[in-house]
């Protein structure tokens, strides 16, 4: 019935049939399974890619599209091309294509990122997460499974203020009830039940507060000032007392940020007064230990924390797409070998003994 | 931080460009006088590696960290990189060596482009610390040699069609056998771009919580490996004429070196707004 032509690596088998609808039928396949098509596809995907380049905006389809016409070539290769069944290597590398892109996909639908600022001091919180993007499957209920504690925090300048090596420890309680110190930074992120969390370079001071109203009632917590370094000569920001007074609040960190010289933000030594504000007029300031009587109670500063700036990324996907990624370039460098380069060119003509096809003409 | 050129830098720097040069002269005249000039070509050519390997070690004592920053950088390390595995396969593959009539003339260029740029130098970012860096760049690194070997064999396939060069290029290898050489090598390359972008990917997710970001470098990267995908599977499904294969070989690696060395210098740094 089929007989398989052609000189490459890929080759369509042609079925002869007197049909005239099954031979209109074949003929279909064969296109959707031709490398022809292929070629088409990649020249589609490469426009689609420019296309969403060029312009941000540009819908997702551009590159959808041919991924999942490509996508499609491929299965019908799969069934309709007997010798590309038989070269082992150059069909792993492709079916590998097509788990990575179905891995993309399946990644999209369950990925979670999001952004948290915690403070020394502070466990996580997953409530206090904002989200920038979440797949419709993302399994929500994990997040709630994270837990750890922010410990110190240290980042490393060069002079000109520029960041170097960004240590963050995080407390965690182990499986056996202990609870252990990590660093992370950088390229380390804390993995945690399927989370990374990694350092930005968004982290700053935090004030710890604690109010006593007149009621008895006591609440104590964490006011996250500007980005620091970046932001110190604004390190204000305004707070709604638990009485409903506004008021504003000043940082002055002792902490004198050189320019010419290697320097270390390091939480261990946080230290610097606070200004309290109601209005213009009415200004107080305010060392570690003190405290404030505001409308409707006592305003007490404990001293200054650090907060750290956290990006969260969630994608179950990652592993395997780097297997599937490994195996797929394995496999094709496996055909390329056994089909390809383990054949001679033609007649032996490669003798490094006797390089007659150097630059030199040999004959005039 | 600025860094000038050391006088030992400079030194070992300009070894190099003599030594590709020299190369590329004994390559030329060679096929020129028709005298075989394969020792002289390959002894200069794996001088001027060697010194610009040198030149890479004193810049790393003198700035603290390897040639991954700067167009500088970038240059100086390719210059070697790429010496080096031309030197290497034309040393153990003779079919290649009529390649060096046109890749040791993109080595000088690549030497001039390079002292014409500033040799300063910046700090190292914290996510460049890491081994995948050396994996991602190695890798880059022979995917481009192997592309420019290849580049070399299609361009002098096409020169060799020209009136005027065919006196001197006329009786060359076989094309056909040429040609075939040209593409295995190109399916080499397309292993290593392959393993590149892998690696990029693995060190992307440790360094800036993302795998693929669609930034300057990985779209153009991919550009060029989708290029590189559609000429192998054209040129399997169409009888095209070899030189249209030629072409699509010089295609590729003019959008890849324009990725290795456009794209970065066009961005400032390698991977724009990353570090």
């Amino acid at each position: 019935m089929g007989r398989p032509v052609g000189t490459g690596c890929v080759t369509v088998v042609k079925i002869a049939s007197t049909h005239p609808e099954r031979r209109f039928s074949m003929g279909i396949l064969s296109t959707l399974s031709s490398v022809k098509l292929t070629v088409a596809g990649i020249i589609a995907l490469a426009t689609g890619i420019l296309v969403t380049y060029k312009n941000g905006n540009a819908a997702v389809a551009w590159i959808v599209a041919p991924l999942l016409l490509l996508a499609l070539n491929l299965l019908f290769a799969l069934f309709m091309n007997v010798r590309f069944r038989q070269q082992g290597g150059l069909m792993t590398f492709h079916l590998c294509l097509l788990a990575i892109v179905l891995l993309a996909a399946w990644g999209q639908l369950t990925v979670f990122r999001g952004h948290v600022e915690i403070a020394q001091g502070q466990y996580f919180d997953p409530s206090t997460v904002v989200t920038d993007q979440r797949g419709l499957w993302h399994p929500w209920s994990k997040l709630q499974q994270v837990r750890f504690e922010q410990g110190d925090i240290r980042v490393q300048y060069a002079p000109k203020l520029r960041r170097g090596t960004t240590q963050s420890t995080v407390l965690m309680r182990a499986s056996d009830g202990q609870r252990r110190a990590a660093t992370v930074g950088d390229i380390y992120p804390l993995k945690a039940a399927g989370y990374r969390f990694y350092t930005t370079s968004n982290k700053g001071y935090a004030l710890v507060l604690t109010w006593r109203g007149d009621d008895g009632n006591v609440q104590r917590g964490a006011v996250h000032f500007p980005s620091f370094p970046l932001n110190d000569w604004k390190q204000i920001n305004t707070w709604v007392t638990p009485a409903g007074t506004a008021v504003g609040l000043e940082f002055h960190p002792k902490t004198t940020v050189p320019l010419d010289s290697h320097w270390s933000l390091d939480s261990r030594n946080s230290a610097g007064s606070m200004t309290v504000s109601m209005n213009d007029s009415d200004r107080v300031t305010l060392e570690a230990g003190e405290q404030i009587t505001l409308p409707g109670g006592t305003l007490h500063y404990e001293g200054p924390r650090m907060w750290m700036g956290y990006v969260i990324f969630y994608d179950p996907t990652l592993a395997w797409l780097l297997a599937a990624a490994l195996i797929g370039v394995l496999a094709m460098a496996w055909h390329f070998w056994t089909s390809i380069w383990s054949r001679p060119l033609t007649t032996p003509v490669i003798d490094s003994k006797e390089p007659d096809h150097g630059i030199r003409v040999v004959s005039a | 931080m600025a860094f000038a050129l050391s006088v030992p830098e400079a030194v070992w720097l300009w070894s190099g460009v003599l030594g590709y040069t020299g190369s590329a002269v004994a390559a030329w005249s060679g096929v020129t006088v028709r005298r075989n000039s394969d020792a002289i070509v390959l002894t200069l050519l794996a001088a001027g590696a060697l010194m610009f390997a040198i030149a890479i070690a004193e810049r790393w004592l003198h700035v603290g960290h390897g040639p991954f920053l700067n167009m500088f950088e970038i240059l100086l390390s390719n210059l070697f990189s790429l010496g080096l595995i031309y030197a290497l396969v034309f040393w153990r593959v003779p079919l290649v060596r009529p390649g060096a009539l046109v890749v040791l003339p993109v080595l000088l260029i690549l030497s001039v482009w390079l002292l014409a740029v500033p040799s300063g130098s910046g700090l190292l970012p914290p996510t460049y610390d890491t081994v995948l860096l050396w994996v991602h760049v190695g890798v880059g690194k022979v995917f481009l040699g192997f592309c420019l070997v290849a580049t070399g064999l299609a361009g002098i396939l096409l020169l060799k069609q020209l009136a005027v060069t065919r006196p001197v290029l006329g009786s060359l290898p076989d094309e056909a056998l040429l040609d075939a050489m040209a593409w295995r090598i190109m399916m080499l390359a397309f292993v290593f771009h392959s393993l590149m972008l892998i690696a990029g990917a693995v060190w992307a997710q440790d360094a800036w919580g993302r795998y693929w970001d669609w930034d300057p470098l990985e779209t153009w990267a991919f550009l060029t490996w989708l290029a590189l995908a559609a000429s192998l599977h054209a040129r399997v499904t169409w009888k095209l004429p070899l030189w249209v294969g030629w072409l699509l070989i010089i295609g590729v690696f003019v959008l890849a070196f324009l990725t290795f060395f456009g794209v970065p210098f066009l961005s400032v740094a390698p991977h724009k707004g990353m570090i």
